[in-house]
């Protein structure tokens, strides 16, 4: 396997320029956001999380499904043909730089939802045209608790991955077959690793157990919360319900969280107009309502318990895959201070 | 209420004032880019700020800003409401009451006297509130001053026969959707989590906190919330000027405590 020096890092980023997009994690207002980058120096790889998640480079806040015009007839045009990415969309392969572990797990739940469970025409193409390069963590945040959940390691999901095993080192684990062809078309900025840097990765591996892992596991949780709904009224959800804002916060911030609503914009004329999917979140008063204005979760309560469910335990059993990764975002922005590690760890009686 | 403009050509519009700074009016002038599309289907009846030859009703849209202040202005919204098919509350003024509405909490006497000198007798005022104190409102357009988009949306929605749909989520939706730093978890008072979103959060994008101009959105946890902002060490007197700054007078703020 081979090895990347620190420094060699952000050439390596203008080099792949000339023929990739590159999307990083780049310093906003204090915190950091992924965004387009136009040179390598502008990717801050020691960033501990983002605002938003890389989910929105697959799925974005707003994307356009349906564009339609009426002149005598009304003509329907799909943003996409046949799944293919159209010509305003691009077609260029682009590298999203900096990964953690945490969101490349995340990055494998939405993939089973929109590739698998619901094949999506508009999330398959801009994943199909995309490379991940990920990056370790060094220490976990206090709001982090990919402990819990298992996911500070990946072993899959990246084309390649650059773990840290000194100031200025990484070792760069290749995922794929592209992965592969990224370090052979590059050969200048990587180097052999070593008997003495398989030692270091060793030591930073066995370091990371100690500093990431967690006591309390999420084995039985999914038991347990068959258990805890039978009580409706169950402490946990009332206090959770009476705390919760509705800001729905969590839920936009979270990288599987993957509901959306659909609205129409039509322009003035009433001419032409558009269809757009839009971000929608499960702790929204209007969430689930239906026809006759009947609501099917019409307090803070059920609302939030339905997150913590559907995350915890309905994803679970449809795809297969928790749908959660630890990544603490939620936590973070969370401005009643819901922590989800608390609520987990409630549930399990810890 | 539905029009379909195919079957009764233009829109008869009313845009109209009562009490107010009239920056929400001017926020319609300030449509440019789609002032001239705007035309093409809505036919101006009656604008007294931006055009000289005005007719009375009927309207199928009246867009009526300012908040009731006078018995006169009571007189005059009950009868736009009776020529009009279909009212909007322009601005936070028609919404609640406006900044205005903050003398509905002291003696009006006393603050005539301390505006006027003691030559305030001729002066009518009651206390200062929305629009729905007095008739019947269809869509309320909130916001200090409102948003401009919403009201080509609100338009649009009218034109192709559909009931324009108000939101019921926070500001803080569309702050998050534009990935801004959180103001409230950096200690700031944002009022974010409680304001009725629409604003695309035009504060929080230039980094100043929201100061709830839109009003609460209706399930706005006001208990958690005030809570949330005690324990920042916020100060009951700043938590409380905050709520009475522009939507003291919507009926979940008028009889708040903060204590």
């Amino acid at each position: 396997m081979p090895l990347i020096k620190k420094q060699k890092i952000p050439l390596l980023v203008d080099k792949m320029l000339k023929k990739f997009d590159v999307i990083g994690p780049v310093p906003k207002d204090e915190k950091y956001v992924f965004s387009k980058v136009s040179r390598g120096e502008e990717v801050f790889l020691g960033y501990d999380t983002s605002i938003l998640p890389p989910k929105k480079i697959f799925f974005p806040q707003e994307e356009t499904l349906i564009t339609f015009k009426k002149d005598e007839q009304l003509e329907f045009k799909p943003a996409l043909e046949d799944g293919t990415p159209s010509k305003t969309d691009g077609d260029r392969k682009f590298v999203i730089f900096g990964v953690h572990a945490c969101d490349i797990h995340a990055i494998l739940t939405l993939d089973k939802q929109f590739m698998e469970v619901y094949p999506d025409p508009y999330y398959i193409s801009k994943r199909a045209r995309s490379l991940i390069i990920g990056v370790s963590c060094r220490e976990p945040k206090e709001t982090c608790f990919c402990g819990i959940m298992g996911t500070y390691t990946v072993e899959k999901g990246f084309d390649l991955f650059l773990e840290q095993i000194d100031e200025d080192e990484f070792y760069v684990i290749v995922g794929s077959d592209e992965g592969r062809k990224l370090l052979s078309a590059y050969p200048d900025f990587f180097e052999a690793s070593t008997e003495e840097t398989l030692e270091k990765l060793r030591k930073v591996l066995k370091e990371k157990d100690e500093k990431f892992a967690d006591s309390v596991s999420i084995t039985g949780l999914p038991t347990l919360l068959e258990q805890e709904f039978d009580s409706v009224n169950g402490e946990i959800w009332e206090e959770l319900g009476e705390k919760c804002l509705g800001c729905g916060t969590c839920c936009l911030v979270c990288p599987t969280c993957f509901c959306f609503n659909v609205v129409d914009k039509v322009e003035l004329s009433g001419k032409e107009g558009l269809t757009k999917r839009v971000w929608d979140s499960c702790l929204l008063a209007d969430f689930a309502v239906i026809a006759g204005g009947f609501n099917f979760r019409p307090t803070q309560t059920s609302r939030i318990r339905y997150r913590i469910y559907h995350k915890l335990k309905y994803e679970l059993e449809r795809g297969g895959i928790l749908g959660c990764v630890g990544c603490g975002r939620c936590n973070i922005a969370c401005p009643a201070g819901i922590k989800m590690q608390d609520v987990i760890k409630k549930i399990k009686g810890e | 209420m539905i029009f379909l403009v195919s079957d009764k050509g233009k829109l008869k519009v009313a845009i109209l004032g009562l009490t107010c700074c009239g920056g929400c009016q001017l926020e319609i002038l300030n449509l440019e880019p789609v002032l001239l599309d705007l035309v093409e289907v809505i036919e101006l009846v009656n604008f007294p700020e931006a055009q000289s030859e005005n007719k009375d009703g009927p309207y199928d849209v009246a867009f009526v800003e300012g908040s009731v202040t006078t018995r006169e202005e009571i007189e005059r919204i009950k009868n736009i409401r009776k020529e009009s098919k279909f009212l909007v509350a322009l601005g936070t003024c028609a919404c609640y009451g406006g900044v205005q509405s903050i003398r509905n909490f002291g003696d009006v006497e006393e603050a005539r006297k301390q505006v006027y000198d003691d030559d305030g007798s001729h002066i009518d005022a009651l206390p200062a509130t929305g629009l729905d104190e007095h008739v019947n409102v269809d869509y309320y357009m909130r916001g200090c001053p409102v948003d401009r988009s919403e009201i080509v949306d609100v338009l649009t929605s009218l034109l192709i026969g559909k009931t324009p749909e108000p939101k019921h989520y926070s500001v803080c939706v569309e702050c998050k959707l534009a990935e801004y730093a959180c103001l409230l978890n950096e200690g700031k008072l944002c009022m974010g989590p409680v304001t009725n979103a629409g604003c695309k959060a035009r504060c929080p994008a230039v980094s100043v906190p929201c100061d709830g101009c839109r009003g609460p959105y209706d399930q706005a946890n006001l208990e958690s919330f005030i809570e949330i902002l005690k324990e920042k060490k916020i100060s009951v007197e700043d938590i409380l000027r905050k709520f009475r700054m522009y939507t003291s007078w919507a009926p979940q703020y008028r009889n708040l405590k903060v204590i």
